[in-house]
Order: structure tokens, then C-alpha cells, then sequence
């Protein structure tokens, strides 16, 4: 793929957030297939980096491992900002920077010519630009929507868009660090997000003395989503032109880790059509809904977002009408499933769990199991029964994705219908129990 | 609109923060910003006036992502949203080193009036999708934080006099690293992708893995505090025979104990008393998943 790939530093992250410690360079670098000098040198573009964004204690290397910093201390904020560095990986030359530099530093003083900023290039830089890079320095700021050109005949003449912080007073920046924040945290696309907490904090340290942000922790948060996001955005905008992309996804292999470095033991590539994306909450992963481009069955298949390795968007794309189809049949596929059931054609089985719940412990009246049912049970129903039980209904395509969920519940949950339900949580049970058979 | 731009380079950042002038947010953020605004919960989190300045200022942007593609699964139900109107009282007192003055249910349903705390943090669930306020009462419980929920609080102002926020930040601190628990969990690799998705369930606690003694195991020492050992038991239970728990002794028996209760619901004669008439009865409607 010609395309910029950021698999190399997406896993290398993962596996720093996930695991950091755990393994040796060696062990870290076989795991990922990489050689030694390959790791390091991704190591080190993420060291600098993280330097750059002001985390440079984050990442060290001790007793040779590689240690992700991460302690309670470490505020939300910054495991967020670790890992959205991934989006501050996109290659640039020194002189691009010194150049649009100079040009929004000249836009600063207000509006300018192209001639007048080629100019300046020779001024401050001793170096001579020609018209046509520099128009390319300029289309890409217009581009990325931080320069407009103010008028349709020549010359035109540029300026910088009126940021939106210096619109606003010191007080209406605070509330708007904290909603970004909150946003950035609790939105599943996050990455736009952090880079909007981040410079805006620049602002309002450098232009009005303000240190944004207070001690704010969002708890039990799955960071490692932000890692994926960037597949997602580029699955989504095949998704909305219809187009068809070329895949290699890891599938299930032995290793804790995909080796991403092209087809490893157990990937496959293929055609397909992506049609869903779909964030769980209770795993905190993403997956891609795709049919095949030529499916021996009209059914969908789930895509663990993480196990892709390289896509491509293709030119081809998929009729409109062809597409539609192809949409409902994932809508009505995953409109009762737990989480994204392949079970695509089954019929939806009735899940009947009996809760059971104490009241008065610790002097409080609260039923938290229930309170937790009503919170996560989707579109479950609830009927009271006795003093400290209530009857919990479902109706889902594929009674294996709710087992974790009744499991976490312990000996507050009791599945009584279907029988194999029932059968497959105490065997579940029963094999938990083994691990603490010498007790 | 691609999301990997050149201009969010770290070294162009770091030239940016150089110059001490920075560059407008870019459409991808503006865009982003749009997005967010369009939740119903900006309306809760932003005052009426500022929501719609916002709304005016990114009226010509493109919403980013174009996220009519996606689904979200499993997203806890946030009953308690109107709490955050506590918010930005809370806020600006911990911005500017002042008490408040707060009146709260505790969880027994006593109601306390007017209490005079030192606000020092604020949490958000994402379990609960709940927000907690940490204060200590400097004159009760000078040494420990209180964790109240904010549905729980029926009033909040800002008191006078400016408070020694690094002190409490410290005492915070200090509180935190005492009051730790830690336990020993064992993950073993019971089919391909098993270990990953044990990392992922313990991600969002502050969790140090090493190496298992055993071929494709690993040993995780999460650690948490005592309020938050049922939401860890809760992990270990969700995560089954994926993982063992091998330290503390009172953790592992607290495990025994709840399997052996677990195993009892299905050995004993519960099951026939559930009553039949499984369509009938006084259902109560949850949520529904948008589509």
C-alpha cells in the first residue's frame, strides 16, 4: 500500500498501554514481528513524540523492558494524550514545517499576498520558493480550514481564519475545556477530540494565562479505543461513497498479538463490502460489519477492528440499491443480538434470569442489582417477583454474548430458560470452580 | 476528511507552541466540535447562552464523523443526567481554591444541610455513565475523602475563603497510595485471543503485567480502591475461567465462596418455583437500543 500505514505505531502503543512490562524488548519485538532495530526505531519516533507533547516521562526502558509509565497519578487526560499520538505521527519535513511556520506567522500580521509570502521566504529563510509550492504551502492550509482567501479576483489575499477560542471570553473558554473534555472522554470518537483539548489548552495558557483543566478522572474508561479509531474514519468514508476496499485482517491466531507486518500465519485478505461499524461498550472494541464482494450466502461477516492489518479503498463501488439491501439485512441482524451475533438468520431465543438482590446492607434501601439490570440491560423487561428476586426477560439471536455479562453478576443471577443457557453458565461455573479446587 | 494531517505533527505542534501564537483549530476539530454539540447531553453540560453561541460559531462546519454508519452496543443508560447542573458551581470553586457549600443525601437517606467541604475532585463513571464528587469535610474527616454521587446533591454554592488546595491535593495523594488494594490475577490463554481480551477488561484499572510462570499465562497485579472491589470482582466474574485469582488469600476465598453460591442456585429446587406464566405479569420496559 502506497498509503501512509500507522499499524507499526498502533500496536507498539497497544502493547505499551496493555502490557508494558510484561515483556522483554526481545519478546516485545518477536511478539509484534519486528526486528530489534525496527522497534527501536518506531520507539524512539514515539519517545520524541511524546517529548514533543509534553509526556516525555511516560515511556521508559527499564532492566530491558519497556515501561508505559501509567500509575494512578496519571490523570485521564494524560493516558488519553499518550495514546492520541498516534495522531501526530503523519510524516512532515523540517523545511514544510519552517515554511507554513513562517506563512501563519505572516498571516498573523494580517492579511498577505502570495508574492508578498514568497517574499518573506527569502527574508527570514534565505530560501527561494517558487509560485507553485508555495501555492501548495497555502491550498493545504485552506484546506485543512485554518487560511481563507478572502477574495475571488487576483490577487487574492490570504488570512487566517478567525479562531474560534479568541471569540470567546476567558470564562466561556473554561466551560468549553471542560465539555471538550467530557466529550473527548465519553464520545467513542475521541481522536478530533484530543487534539481540540490540546491545543486548545495552548491557547489559554499562552494567550490568556489560564492553565485549563481541573482534577477531572473518568474512571473505568477503555482508552484502547482511540488506537482503532482511524480505521474506522477511513471505513467509514468507503462506507458513505459505497466503495469496495481491499483487506488483510489478522483472524484468530495463537499469538497475544497480531504480527503486523503483511501476511502472517492465520491472516487472509479479500474483497469485501463494509457496511456497519459497531463500538460495544461492554468490551469497549470496535467491529466492522462487511459482506464479501462475491458471498456464496447473503450474510454479513463480523470484523474485529483491531485484527485488520491494511486496507484499501477500491475504485469499485457497490449499487445503491444493492447497498440498501445489504444495510437492512445488517440492521435486522444485529438489531437483537447482544453485540454483534454472526448468528445472522437465527430466530431470537427468549433469555428468562432470575436476579436476586438484598435491600438494607450498609443502612442503604438501594436494590444495585437492579439499579445495574435497568442500567445495562438493554431492552430487557423486568418483572418484580419476591421479596428479593425479579424475573429479567431478553429476547436475543445469540445466547452466547450474554454470558459474560450474566457471569459477572456471580450468585445474583440464576438463568432459568433456555435449559442450554443454563447448562453452558454452570459448566462456566463448574470450570471456575477448578481453578480453585486446592481452597 | 482524513484524520492524519501534517499540521497535527508533533514537531509542527512543538514550532507552533514555539511561536506562542496558535493556529486556529482545524476543520477536523471544528468539525469534531459540531458533532459533539448535536448530543443531547451538550444542552446539560453547556449554559443555555454559550450552547447557542456555539452552535452559531461552527454553523458552517461539517459534522465529524459522519457517524450515521455507526452503532453503539451496550451503552450503560445514564438515568442520573440532571446532576450535572452541580457542575459548574463544582468547577469554578476547585478552579478557584474554594470550599463549598453542600447539602446531600448520604446513602443511608439521611439528608445533611449545608456542610462546609473542600471539593478536590471530580469523577466520572463510565461504568455508571454517573459523576462523583471527591470533598473532604476538614472538619469530620479531615484525612479522608467522601465520595458523593452528584444526583445526591441537592445544593451546592461556593463558601468564602480561599482553602490550601495543594494541601488537600496531597492529603488526597497520600490517602490514595494508603488506602490501595491489590490482587494477584492469573490469565491464562483458554482459546487464541483469550490474554488480549483480559488486558482489555483490566485497561481501565492502573494494572502492572509481568510474564506467568506457565506457557501462555500472565500475571496482572491490578490495583484499586476498597469502593471499587466489587466493580473488580465484577471484571473477574464477567472474565469466567479466563482468569484465576491468585493473591489475596481473603480475595480468593471470597471467589470460592461466590461460586460455590453461584453453583447452588442451579443444584437446588429455585428453578420449579419460577412462576409460568412467562407472558403475563407486570413487565417493566427498559431502554431500547436506538437502531
Amino acid at each position: 500500500m502506497a498509503r501512509e500505514n500507522f499499524k507499526r505505531e498502533q500496536e507498539v502503543l497497544r502493547t505499551l498501554f496493555l502490557d508494558g512490562g510484561a515483556m522483554t524488548r526481545r519478546q516485545f519485538a518477536a511478539q509484534l514481528g519486528l526486528s530489534m532495530e525496527s522497534l527501536d526505531k518506531v520507539l524512539s519516533e514515539i519517545k520524541r513524540a511524546l517529548d514533543a507533547v509534553g509526556c516525555d516521562d511516560q515511556l521508559r526502558c527499564e532492566k530491558g523492558s519497556y515501561i508505559f509509565a501509567r500509575d494512578r497519578r496519571s490523570s485521564s487526560e494524560m493516558v488519553q494524550k499518550v495514546l492520541s499520538v498516534i495522531y501526530r505521527m503523519k510524516a512532515v519535513r523540517q523545511t514544510e514545517i519552517e515554511r507554513i511556520i513562517l506563512i501563519l506567522r505572516q498571516l498573523q500580521q494580517g492579511c498577505q499576498t502570495l508574492p508578498r509570502l514568497i517574499d518573506s521566504f527569502m527574508d527570514e529563510l534565505k530560501v527561494e520558493v517558487d509560485r507553485k509550492t508555495a501555492q501548495t504551502y497555502i491550498d493545504y492550509l485552506i484546506e485543512v480550514g485554518i487560511v481563507s482567501c478572502n477574495n475571488k479576483k487576483r490577487p487574492f489575499r490570504y488570512s487566517l481564519k478567525p479562531s474560534l477560542f479568541e471569540l470567546l471570553a476567558n470564562a466561556e473558554l473554561e466551560e468549553l475545556y471542560s465539555f471538550v473534555e467530557f466529550a473527548a472522554n465519553t464520545d467513542v470518537f475521541s481522536a478530533a477530540g484530543c487534539l481540540m483539548l490540546d491545543s486548545l489548552a495552548m491557547y489559554m495558557r499562552q494567550k490568556r494565562g489560564i492553565e485549563a483543566g481541573i482534577q477531572v478522572t473518568y474512571k473505568y474508561n477503555y482508552f484502547g479505543r482511540i488506537l482503532d479509531e482511524y480505521i474506522c474514519h477511513e471505513l467509514l468514508d468507503s462506507i458513505s461513497k459505497r466503495k469496495k476496499i481491499r483487506i488483510i485482517y489478522g483472524g484468530k491466531e495463537s499469538s497475544r498479538y497480531r504480527s503486523f507486518s503483511g501476511e502472517s500465519q492465520g491472516s487472509h485478505r479479500g474483497v469485501i463490502i463494509p457496511v456497519r461499524i459497531v463500538y460495544d461498550h461492554q468490551y469497549g472494541r470496535w467491529y466492522l460489519l462487511a459482506f464479501k464482494d462475491r458471498p456464496r450466502k447473503e450474510t454479513y461477516d463480523v470484523y474485529r477492528i483491531e485484527r485488520i492489518k491494511q486496507i484499501e479503498p477500491l475504485e469499485q463501488t457497490v449499487d445503491e440499491a444493492v447497498f440498501k439491501r445489504m444495510i437492512d439485512s445488517v440492521r435486522t441482524g444485529i438489531d437483537r443480538s447482544w453485540v454483534v451475533s454472526t448468528v445472522t438468520q437465527a430466530e431470537e431465543v427468549e433469555v428468562v434470569v432470575r436476579f436476586w438482590f438484598a435491600t438494607g446492607t450498609g443502612g442503604t434501601s438501594a436494590n444495585y442489582i437492579r439499579e445495574r439490570v435497568e442500567r445495562e440491560g438493554r431492552w430487557g423487561t423486568i418483572e418484580p417477583e419476591g421479596e428479593n428476586t425479579f424475573i429479567y426477560r431478553i429476547a436475543i439471536t445469540d445466547m452466547s454474548e450474554i454470558k459474560s455479562w450474566l457471569l459477572s453478576f456471580g450468585s445474583a443471577a440464576e438463568v432459568m430458560e433456555p435449559e442450554i443457557l443454563r447448562h453452558i453458565i454452570i459448566n462456566e461455573w463448574e470450570q471456575v470452580e477448578r481453578h480453585y479446587a486446592n481452597l | 476528511m482524513p484524520i492524519f494531517e501534517k499540521i497535527h505533527n508533533y514537531s509542527f505542534r512543538q514550532a507552533v507552541w514555539e511561536i506562542g501564537n496558535p493556529a486556529p483549530p482545524t476543520k477536523i476539530e471544528m468539525g469534531w466540535l459540531k458533532k459533539m454539540l448535536e448530543n443531547p447531553q451538550a444542552k446539560e453540560l453547556l449554559t443555555d447562552s454559550f450552547y447557542e453561541k456555539l452552535l452559531t460559531l461552527v454553523a458552517n462546519e461539517t459534522p465529524f464523523p459522519n457517524s450515521s454508519h455507526v452503532e453503539e452496543k451496550g451503552k450503560p443508560s445514564a438515568q442520573y443526567s440532571s446532576a450535572s447542573v452541580h457542575l459548574p458551581v463544582l468547577r469554578a470553586a476547585m478552579r478557584n481554591c474554594k470550599s463549598v457549600i453542600i447539602s446531600y443525601l448520604q446513602k443511608n437517606s439521611k439528608e445533611c444541610f449545608d456542610v462546609n467541604g473542600i471539593p478536590c475532585r471530580l469523577e466520572f463513571s463510565m461504568a455508571r455513565r454517573e459523576w462523583y464528587l471527591l470533598w473532604i469535610n476538614p472538619v469530620e474527616q479531615p484525612n479522608r475523602p467522601n465520595t458523593t454521587p452528584l444526583r445526591m446533591i441537592r445544593d451546592a454554592r461556593i463558601g468564602e475563603g480561599v482553602v490550601d488546595w495543594e494541601y488537600y491535593q496531597s492529603s488526597l495523594r497520600e490517602w490514595f497510595e494508603q488506602s490501595q488494594e491489590m490482587v494477584q490475577i492469573k490469565a491464562l490463554e483458554c482459546y487464541p485471543g483469550a490474554l488480549l481480551s483480559v488486558l482489555n477488561a483490566f485497561s481501565c484499572f492502573y494494572t502492572m503485567v509481568s510474564s506467568g510462570k506457565q506457557k501462555n499465562t500472565l500475571q496482572l497485579h491490578v490495583r484499586f480502591l476498597a469502593d471499587e472491589r466489587e466493580y473488580v470482582l465484577q471484571k473477574i466474574r464477567f472474565l469466567g475461567s479466563r482468569v484465576k485469582v491468585e493473591e489475596p488469600e481473603a480475595f480468593k476465598k471470597q471467589m470460592t465462596l461466590e461460586i460455590g453460591n453461584a453453583l447452588a442456585r442451579y443444584s437446588g429446587e429455585s428453578r420449579t418455583s419460577i412462576p409460568a406464566n412467562i407472558n403475563g405479569g407486570n413487565r417493566e420496559k427498559l431502554r431500547i437500543v436506538p437502531g
